[in-house]
């Protein structure tokens, strides 16, 4: 019965984990941007073998201006990512508050800063080094 | 006697019904995601359009043949079919709740839907979240209207449209298409572009927003070359053309006709 247990607590916490970073990736999407309601505008760019299509990198901006509930949705969203990354900087010098994320596996780049009511994300994804 | 023949034909329609829809593993990136592939057929489609990552293969078949593969997990959200738009039949693939109830979703340039389309009169393709198009059978209408949304790619060794090839980009879209045949080339560029290549048009123009990045090499042959250019980037243009036009309000494009004979 403790082994269930201990094994279903596993469970949860891994769910938990992927959860979190769907999150992010789920807010990230770019049919939600690029729209004058939202004051955003949302890049994305993909580069694949130019002879089977397969995806090598994914990168993509997100910059957020005057918007407060939706930088407060991608705080609270890399907070919940922290536990989770392999490497995670942050600096806050009171004007600029940075933080630098890194997953391994696919290797995940995410980049957070924010200055003033400007919010801008950029990620790299990169399926395949070259 | 009613009732085995009642349950015979049952049993027949669900087979039927089935035959239609396939259940396949498919492994990415080592993870193992159940597709579902369901067809269709349309036999006068002229467009396809759509609002979710696809990757889309157009082949020589059985004319109006159209295979859509998605994730299983997908399914409840998943919208397509072939609905009227302009007059004329058209694919539209989209997924419910995307905009006003965003749900998490499997769906990414990794995770694609996969569609498979034998149609010999397309006139425009269009797609606003990431695309990947392969072309396989260059037969398309005479008129073709490519719209980038988002993140487009186009791979393929020619594009023939006999009379007009439009590309309208607001995103970034790569072209690795060697030759685009058409009597007049008209591209309208407001994000990222690559295209190299080669074309015989007669007409080309080429307008490239201030928000424009171009990466553009074309061998032309034509009478008409008008460029405008108020982005980034740069525009080259090799070969022959007899009347040539250009105004550049961007301070970092550079444009090359150098390589051009009058």
């Amino acid at each position: 019965m403790k082994r269930l247990i201990i094994l279903f607590m596993f469970c949860v916490m891994g769910m938990s984990e992927g959860f979190a970073q769907q999150h992010i990736d789920a807010l990230l999407r770019g049919d939600l941007y690029n729209n004058k309601k939202s004051n955003t505008t949302f890049r994305m760019a993909v580069k694949r073998d130019p002879v089977t299509g397969e995806v090598i990198k994914k990168v993509s901006e997100l910059v957020v201006r005057d918007n407060k509930a939706l930088m407060k949705k991608f705080i609270e969203a890399f907070k919940a990512e922290q536990a989770g990354v392999d490497v995670w900087q942050e600096q806050d010098n009171g004007n600029v508050y940075d933080v630098t994320a890194i997953w391994s596996k696919p290797k995940r780049i995410y980049k957070f800063r924010i200055s003033g009511s400007v919010m801008v994300i950029s990620t790299q994804v990169i399926y395949k080094e070259e | 006697m009613k009732k085995i023949l009642l349950a015979c034909a049952m049993i027949m329609a669900t087979v039927v019904a089935q035959a239609q829809t396939v259940v396949e593993d498919r492994v990415i990136d080592g993870e193992s995601i159940r597709y579902v592939t369901e067809r269709l057929s349309c036999e006068d489609l002229t467009a396809l359009l759509a609002f979710v990552h696809v990757d889309v293969t157009l082949y020589e078949g059985k004319e109006g043949a159209i295979e859509i593969s998605y994730p299983l997990a997908e399914r409840p959200y998943i919208n397509y079919g072939v609905e009227n738009y302009e007059g004329k039949k058209a694919l539209i693939i989209g997924r419910n709740g995307y905009v006003n109830i965003p749900k998490k979703t499997l769906l990414s340039e990794k995770v694609p839907i996969y569609v498979r389309v034998s149609a010999s009169q397309l006139k425009r393709i269009s797609g606003h979240m990431d695309t990947m198009l392969r072309i396989e059978s260059d037969k398309f209408a005479d008129d073709l209207v490519l719209q980038n949304g988002l993140v487009m790619a186009v791979v393929t060794e020619s594009i023939t449209a006999l009379n007009s090839l439009t590309i309208r980009n607001h995103g970034t879209m790569t072209c690795h298409v060697k030759e685009w045949n058409t009597a007049n080339v008209e591209v309208y560029n407001n994000g990222y572009l690559y295209m190299h290549g080669a074309t015989t048009a007669k007409s080309i123009a080429f307008v490239s927003a201030k928000e424009g990045i171009n990466d553009v090499c074309l061998d032309v042959d034509c009478d008409v070359l008008n460029v405008v250019s108020q982005g980034k980037g740069v525009l080259r243009y090799r070969g022959k053309a007899n009347d040539v036009n250009v105004s550049a309000r961007g301070k970092h494009c550079t444009i090359y006709t150098s390589e051009l004979n009058w």
